[in-house]
């Protein structure tokens, strides 16, 4: 027997323990919690539910006076699957689960057509990410989707 | 100097053969000087050594061995090894050729294992939570109206905004240049 024969059947013992841990990577559905936010420099409007977001944003300089939760959809979403949100200012975000990474991060893609945005990004389960969608219907008004998302 | 032949007469075939030491060729070589019987025996020995020379010589001769390796090889059958049996060969003989280098594979894979396992667990970017909820691999915004704005918060969440390009650093409520926190990053990165 050549060389080759040895090494083929070390490749074929370690697809054999890793290929299980991979499929089990990459087949859990990932639970999104989206929140559709309309931030405002005009008015006063405050949702209790949007606290957090208005402590963060303020904190980091940021002149919004009104924060208004628009939607609040949630979807599972299964690996290659998409969840469309449709936003006020008349554009659509496509939030796809890429898959999931071997240190247990979620691989996203994003992205919100009306602007053109396209993100790639890794988020950990339960981590929460803001997203600007571009300007909102009224002056000095903008979007923003907050996600959060967990691996079921 | 009949106990002399007995003793010499034991040492005429491997005199005659010259496979005596030196000093036991000295020995049987004196007695044959002196003794007559020992010195025929030896003649006979020596006559008897050369007729079975030229008898197994002619016999030899008679004797064609063309293609005899040949015909012994061809007769011994091939048997089909197991698949185990033939890991194992094949192992021994990785081993035995390319020993060094098989096994500094084995643990330099070993190590690659090693620290692709601790680099997964490591949390990617620090925060006041012990980690970084979220890593962008790539950002891009195709609409030339508008471009990206990133900023970071400090409890480790992200905040990607768009903004008008004409409005960069004036969109309405966003900050233009945050007091004590790092600068927006306008492009991909880990965050």
């Amino acid at each position: 027997m050549r060389p080759s024969m040895s090494a083929l059947a070390l490749a074929v013992g370690t697809l054999s323990v890793l290929a299980p841990q991979v499929a089990r990577a990459q087949g859990h559905k990932v639970q999104l919690d989206i929140q559709v936010v309309e931030a405002s420099t005009q008015g006063k409007h405050m949702d209790p539910r949007l606290a957090h977001m208005e402590s963060d944003f303020r904190a980091k300089g940021f002149a919004f006076s009104s924060y208004t939760l628009v939607s609040a959809p949630s979807q599972s979403v299964a690996p290659k699957g998409t969840a469309t949100v449709a936003l006020p200012n008349g554009k659509s975000a496509q939030l796809t689960v890429v898959g999931k990474e071997a240190n247990g991060m979620i691989k996203m893609h994003l992205a919100v057509r009306g602007v053109g945005l396209n993100v790639d990004y890794s988020v950990r389960s339960g981590g929460r990410s803001f997203f600007g969608a571009g300007p909102g219907q009224t002056p000095g008004s903008q979007v923003f989707m907050v996600i959060t998302h967990t691996a079921k | 100097m009949a106990g002399a032949c007995d003793s010499v007469s034991r040492l005429l075939s491997p005199y005659a053969d010259d496979a005596l030491g030196v000093s036991e060729r000295k020995v049987v070589a004196a007695h044959l000087g002196a003794c007559a019987a020992c010195t025929a025996r030896l003649g006979d020995l020596e006559a008897l050594r050369g007729a079975i020379s030229a008898y197994v010589g002619a016999e030899t001769a008679a004797v064609d061995f063309t293609g005899f390796g040949d015909a012994v090889l061809s007769r011994i059958q091939k048997e089909p090894l197991g698949l185990m049996q033939r890991l194992r060969l094949g192992w021994a003989e990785l081993t035995a050729y390319h020993g060094g280098l098989v096994y500094s594979a084995m643990g330099a894979a070993a190590v690659a294992v090693a620290v692709i396992a601790v680099l997964a667990r490591r949390p990617v970017h620090g925060g006041a939570r012990g980690g970084a909820d979220m890593v962008v691999h790539n950002l891009s915004v195709s609409d030339p109206n508008y471009e990206s704005v990133v900023m970071h918060t400090d409890d480790g969440e992200s905040v990607i905004m768009v903004v008008q390009r004409h409005d960069k650093g004036a969109a309405p409520g966003a900050p233009a240049a945050p007091s004590g926190s790092p600068p927006a990053v306008p492009h991909g990165g880990n965050l």
